[in-house]
């Protein structure tokens, strides 16, 4: 990427498909590795020139991964670890540990055994563990990925409530809604770039001639002069939707049935499915005049300078 | 088959009765076992510890010398030992022959390869998560490191344990250093193997059945720990 500015005190999301280097940048961003090329600063110190990361600011940011791990032992003593380290003794230890187990709503959980938790109890605790330690940067590659509905709603609740104490916190997801819910910004990652597309409708493909294949039977016409293995974004706003298909200068027409639509900011978001599902940007005025609901069905239209190659 | 049992019974006897005899030298074999252990530990654990996360050059040479020391018989390590220790040996002025220091370091020098191979194999099982989450919790690389061991624990708890076992029940190191004196440098081994050529059998039964007991007793120790280490890989 050319460069990636990260202001304080905002909760920044960052989303891209699988293999586009969202853990790579976590691990870059919390000092775990060097990043392959050009520097990180953080806190106007530049750090990745190959020496140690000094101490103080290395405990400034702290990572909770996405296949996190928690130690031997009891929640309690996990929670503790970071604290302990830092030569941190009751009852403060006690007292911080409490309001940890509070944010994540985890209150009881002290002496259960790490090993009994589920994975979206797991998830907290290693949560709890981080938000203990009161970082200056909290960095949360995948919070919810593999969690139920229950615990995904918990992470997020916590999630917002940093934001209201002034914690600088950096999240990556494949969930746009998240993304957009709870992030003041979002940046989109391909292949180890930052994109200034929208995130929805980036698809991994592979272009041949003039056309990129999105999914098995789905093939856009494109205007790109290369071959092989891409990735391609569609604007969602470039997306018309039919109830008929169109007989028009757009090159790209393919059927589908709605299967959900979602409402934000008087923005209608509508996923079509059409063997792999695209997103059109509408407003309400044309949801209602077509009376699109789950499982219409509607061709969606778009040209091919609305297919951008990655 | 009466005169096995009517040792056998002589052997339980002298047990339950305290017999001053039968437990010098078993206290004996505890202390030089328990030292030379405990020096191995020291020496095995960061050494393993090194091997176990640092690749350099000859790594695998140091890894085959190790496993060939493994398998080393101990009678072959008290003769080279002896031959350093011997009065014509080059460390002969240090009058180390038939002392219990002589036996600690013959059997330090069985216990560290057995110490050292398994502390590899225990901590490169550990999980590869522990160190980065150690080090994104703000550890040092040094704190880091003792996460590791600590999550390692019972597995080298193990290691230490079949050193232990090693070394509990060996012969050759500690008649060919020790020389079996009464009260001094007879052990368990040497002990059975110098009252049964008297022909007291009783005694050397009695010796053995404590060897037994407290051989077994490692065996499981060890069966255990590695089964607690196991499960909370799982």
């Amino acid at each position: 990427m050319d460069s990636l500015s990260l202001e304080s005190g905002e909760i920044h999301t960052i989303v891209g498909p699988n293999g586009s280097g969202k853990t790579t940048l976590m691990r870059v961003l919390s000092f775990l590795e060097k990043p392959a090329g050009g520097t990180v600063t953080f806190k106007g110190n530049r750090i990745s020139t190959g020496r140690g990361v000094p101490q103080e600011l290395r405990r400034s940011v702290t990572l909770v991964m996405q296949d996190h791990y928690l130690f031997e032992g009891s929640v309690f003593s996990n929670i503790a670890y970071g604290l302990r380290i830092r030569g941190v003794k009751d009852p403060g230890l006690r007292r911080s540990i409490d309001t940890a187990l509070e944010i994540t709503a985890l209150q009881g959980f002290g002496p259960r055994r790490a090993g009994t938790l589920s994975g979206g109890e797991s998830k907290r605790v290693a949560i709890a563990r981080a938000l203990v330690l009161k970082p200056e940067v909290l960095l949360l590659d995948e919070p919810t990925a593999n969690i139920d509905r229950r615990n995904t709603e918990l992470i997020e609740d916590t999630v917002q409530q940093l934001k209201s104490e002034g914690l600088t916190v950096v999240m990556t997801t494949h969930d746009f809604s998240q993304a957009y819910k709870l992030g003041d910004s979002m940046v989109s990652l391909v292949s180890g770039k930052v994109v200034d597309v929208s995130p929805e409708n980036i698809f991994p493909c592979m272009i041949s001639g003039n056309e990129a294949t999105i999914a098995p039977g789905v093939a856009l016409a494109v205007q790109c002069e290369r071959s092989g293995p891409a990735h391609v974004a569609i604007d969602p706003r470039g997306v018309i939707l039919s109830l008929s298909e169109l007989n028009s200068s757009a090159r790209n027409c393919l059927a589908g049935k709605v299967v959900r639509i979602s409402v934000e900011d008087s923005l209608v978001k509508v996923y079509v499915d059409v063997g792999t599902e695209i997103v059109s940007i509408i407003t309400e005025d044309s949801l209602e005049s077509l009376k699109l609901r789950p499982g219409t069905s509607v061709y969606a239209v778009f040209k091919t300078v609305s297919v951008r190659v990655l | 088959m009466d005169y096995i049992l009517r040792g056998l019974a002589q052997a339980f006897l002298m047990i339950f009765t305290g017999d001053g005899e039968v437990y010098r030298i078993a206290a004996v074999s505890m202390k030089i076992s328990a030292i030379s252990t405990s020096l191995a530990s020291l020496a095995g654990v960061p050494v393993g510890f090194y091997l176990a996360f640092h690749r350099f050059r000859g790594r695998r040479g140091v890894v085959t010398i190790l496993r060939t020391l493994l398998a080393m018989p101990t009678v072959v390590v008290g003769l080279v030992l002896y031959s350093l220790l011997s009065r014509s040996g080059p460390f002969g002025a240090l009058r180390l022959m038939y002392t219990q220091t002589a036996m600690v370091i013959g059997q330090f020098v069985l216990a560290s390869p057995i110490v050292t191979m398994l502390t590899l194999s225990a901590l490169a099982g550990v999980d590869k998560r522990v160190r980065p989450t150690a080090l994104t919790l703000g550890a040092s690389p040094f704190q880091s490191d003792f996460a590791v061991l600590r999550e390692g624990s019972f597995a080298l708890a193990a290691a230490i344990a079949a050193g232990f076992g090693r070394v509990f029940g060996e012969v050759g190191v500690s008649m060919m250093l020790g020389g079996n004196i009464r009260h001094y440098t007879r052990n368990l081994t040497t002990g059975i193997a110098f009252q049964t050529s008297r022909g007291e059998f009783s005694l050397g039964l009695a010796l053995g059945v404590i060897l037994l007991t407290v051989a077994l007793t490692a065996n499981l120790l060890v069966r255990f720990l590695e089964m607690k280490s196991s499960k909370s890989t799982d």
